[in-house]
């Protein structure tokens, strides 16, 4: 597939940056005073350190923080926000929760958001796939989830819905006003209706009638006084499918859906006509927002998340993700003092010559070029840019503070205004500056520049008020050479300059339409590059590049471990629950009862407890009929192969070694399996592994 | 069942509920626990009753996602409440 060739070609990378580290680790210069103890140690080390920080410097954030109704979310979950990643249910129903408490306060109170499992409880899909169950036995699933709230009180109820892969959103609006329809006419402004929004539009469809009748279950739950009469206002209720901006690609449509989300609830009309939609603006039509804006969502919640994360107050600055999207009309302005940050970046990136000519039709010179470079661009481009930000995401947090990252979506913005304007002056310069890097990159990175990223950054860096970039020189200074460090030199390059290509498109839309090669993913990870210039230390960002090729690696491992660790994390949980647990078999089976017995013997450190939870569960087996117990000892898989699943009468657990004896006990089940797979879970610990992988591996290629 | 339970046990009826946990396939699996205690108890004991990884599911209680470190006791959960226990979704296009 696609993304395996990706891999492949980012671990082959791997072994190049290898050497470039093993080159360059001693004579880096460490512009960062943080970073400097790294160069006293060898590489392993510094690597292993930057692995740690990133496996361990994230913990569940609980947003928001106190609330019962609070998301954790989990490192798995913001690995998520990876590109080309499906994002899951935590993922949305935190950026909702985000949303929502955005709010002013006092407009709260007109909107309600369902979770991501309200609708796939309702319409219990998992049960008969497909056919959509009768409305009563929907709405009796769901019934206790609006115990405290009262949808038509509100005048938009927000219902994200899941199914088949793919993520919509339903807004119930003014759900209040359908009592007051009179045959069909409206007598307010506030138009009673369900709005279904779908970044691939038509994909989920059969929604109409569960919601319908949702509404009114609902409302018959709340007015017993109601006649079937109403019923039809309910079940006629308009259900309209909008045609809205739609993904360009096959992951980003749960970041659509939080679009469309945050974009409802900015106009968020006190009342609401879908007759109107087209009439007065672009709110709710086609061209409401540049598709790209939805996938520019993934950096900015991941940035979000992290926020949070090094904010436990929790309170983050609002301006912050206001700026996320600059609604439909451009972007946020930029204010005084970032300016030079501006001018800074502009000519610290030898891309922009690059940009000058891809925006200016009349940029004659670096317009032969503008093919080679791009071509050779989204090679380079695409192998970098996988594992340059997005992996390099939760160390450099650690380092750098979180708003800086969200300023600098505005430099990249204005950066490309300013190219745009100064371009045609630009030109000719930029021309010398295509070629060379245009022929390195047909080279394919071929090794030339030694230089190692840090001085070839800082070069440019303090090149501010002239054109010139140091392009040429370095490339003439430093021809002989160190292999792939060339090839980083012009990924980043490459990065830079697409990436304010892409922003340049995105900054004015109606003049620059989409290029079909550029992905509509891209953005996000040019502006993570961008997030590093920012730290103007481009020496740490040069380091940061030569890390990635280890670091690509690091992470997976790391990411590998993760998930072992949360195996054997819950395997320990487990066993040591397991431990704990007494489990008695009412029906008694022999084998059970041998498995047990082998491994109470096997297991002799334990005894104790398991005397202990047999006499225990004597005690307690009175009520049961020719009741067994089993008794399970402590950490061996073998045992916990035992426990579950397939018991089919009662089970009772109980906690025997903790101090809250009683704290957890399943005292039933009603059974599910079918008998003979008893014969495969005693089957010792194959059975639990396989299990577990399966799991694991589905998580993954659901992801 | 648990009504045997409870009989059987009255002195613990104070401090104990009784919770069912209900899987997307139907499945039923109660529990006995603590006003006090975490939830993370008793979702462990079920994931492994399931074999399925507590990563892949989700807790919901009258509509409410359920974490680890929540009781009975601040969710005001009766006797007897229901808890859905739901696998992740995911979805791109």
């Amino acid at each position: 597939m696609h993304w395996l060739e990706k891999e492949h070609k980012i671990r082959n990378l791997t072994a190049r940056y290898r050497d470039i580290w093993n080159a360059n680790s001693g004579d880096m210069v460490w512009e960062d005073d943080s970073l400097g103890p790294s160069a006293l140690f060898s590489r392993d080390y510094f690597t292993d350190l930057l692995c740690f920080r990133i496996a361990d410097s994230f913990e569940d954030v609980v947003y928001p923080k106190g609330d019962p109704d609070a998301v954790s979310i989990s490192k798995r979950d913001v690995d998520l926000l990876q590109p080309e990643t499906f994002i899951n249910d935590t993922i949305i129903d935190f950026y909702i929760k985000y949303l929502k408490n955005k709010i002013q306060p006092d407009q709260k109170h007109r909107f309600h958001f369902f979770n991501s499992f309200f609708f796939r409880k309702l319409a219990d899909l998992d049960k008969d796939r497909g056919c959509v169950s009768e409305g009563r036995a929907a709405f009796l699933r769901v019934r206790k989830w609006t115990r405290k709230v009262n949808i038509f009180e509100k005048d938009y109820v927000f219902i994200p819905v899941n199914f088949n892969l793919h993520w919509s959103l339903l807004i119930i609006c003014h759900p209040g006003e359908v009592a007051n329809l009179e045959d069909n006419e409206i007598d307010s402004d506030k138009v009673p209706c369900i709005l279904h929004m779908d970044s691939i539009k038509g994909s989920h469809s059969g929604l109409k009638n569960i919601i319908q009748s949702y509404v009114w279950e609902e409302w018959k739950e709340r007015h017993p006084e109601t006649t079937e009469d109403d019923s039809l206002k309910y079940l006629n209720l308009r259900f309209v499918s909008l045609e809205l901006p739609q993904q360009e690609n096959s992951f980003d449509c749960g970041l659509f859906l939080l679009h469309y989300v945050e974009l409802f609830l900015e106009e968020a009309p006190v009342s609401f006509d879908p007759f109107k939609i087209t009439k007065f603006s672009s709110f709710l039509s086609a061209d409401w927002f540049p598709p790209a804006e939805a996938s520019l969502k993934r950096s900015l919640i991941r940035k979000l998340i992290y926020e949070l994360l090094n904010n436990p107050t929790q309170k983050i600055k609002i301006s912050t993700c206001n700026k996320v999207h600059p609604s439909s009309s451009g972007y946020p302005e930029i204010n005084v003092e970032q300016e030079q940050h501006v001018e800074l970046s502009a000519h610290c990136s030898p891309a922009k010559g690059l940009m000058g000519d891809a925006v200016c039709p009349d940029a004659g010179v670096g317009n032969e070029f503008e093919h080679l470079t791009s071509s050779s661009g989204t090679k380079c481009d695409e192998q970098t840019r996988l594992m340059l930000p997005e992996f390099l995401e939760p160390g450099e947090n650690t380092m750098s503070s979180p708003e800086h990252g969200a300023d600098v979506h505005q430099h990249t913005a204005t950066s490309s205004k300013l190219l745009f304007v100064s371009c045609p002056i630009l030109e000719h310069a930029d021309g010398r500056e295509h070629l060379s890097s245009s022929s390195m990159g047909k080279e394919d990175c071929k090794p030339r520049d030694g230089s190692p990223n840090s001085q070839f950054c800082t070069n440019s860096m303090n090149v501010t008020g002239a054109n010139v970039t140091p392009w040429s020189t370095a490339d003439e200074k430093d021809a002989d050479t160190d292999p792939a460090s060339e090839c980083m030199n012009s990924n980043s390059t490459n990065i830079d300059q697409r990436e304010q290509d892409e922003k340049m498109r995105l900054a004015s839309p109606e003049n620059f339409g989409y290029v079909p090669e550029s992905p509509t993913s891209s953005p996000r990870e040019k502006l993570d590059d961008f997030v590093k210039d920012s730290q103007e230390t481009d020496a740490s960002k040069a380091e940061g590049t030569d890390y990635d090729g280890s670091l690509r690696t690091c992470t997976r491992e790391a990411d590998c471990q993760i998930i072992d660790g949360g195996d054997i994390d819950t395997h320990v949980h487990g066993v040591s629950d397991v431990t704990d647990c007494m489990v008695m078999d009412a029906r008694g089976t022999v084998d059970g009862h041998d498995d047990c017995v082998e491994l109470g013997t096997q297991e002799s450190g334990y005894g104790e407890d398991c005397q202990e939870t047999r006499s225990e569960a004597r005690g307690q087996d009175d009520n049961h009929q020719e009741t067994h117990s089993v008794d399970i000892s402590s950490g061996d898989g073998n045992c916990k192969a035992n426990l579950p699943s397939s018991f089919e009468d009662i089970i009772v657990t109980d906690d025997v070694k903790s101090l809250d004896k009683n704290d957890v006990q399943v005292i039933g089940q009603i059974p599910v399996r079918q008998p003979h797979k008893r014969r495969k879970v005693t089957i010792p610990e194959g059975t639990r592994m396989r299990t577990r992988s399966f799991t694991r591996e589905s998580h993954n290629n659901g992801t | 069942m648990s009504g045997q339970e409870e009989e059987k046990k009255p002195a613990d009826q104070a401090a104990h509920i009784n919770l069912k946990v209900k899987g997307q396939d139907g499945n039923e699996v109660f529990f006995r626990i603590k006003h006090s205690t975490q939830l993370r108890k008793l979702m462990n004991a079920y994931c492994d009753r399931q074999s399925v990884d507590i990563n892949s599911i989700a807790f919901l209680f009258d509509g409410r996602r359920l974490r680890g470190e929540q009781t009975p006791e601040e969710l005001e959960m009766e006797d007897g409440d229901e808890i859905d226990a739901m696998l992740h979704q995911t979805g791109g296009g």
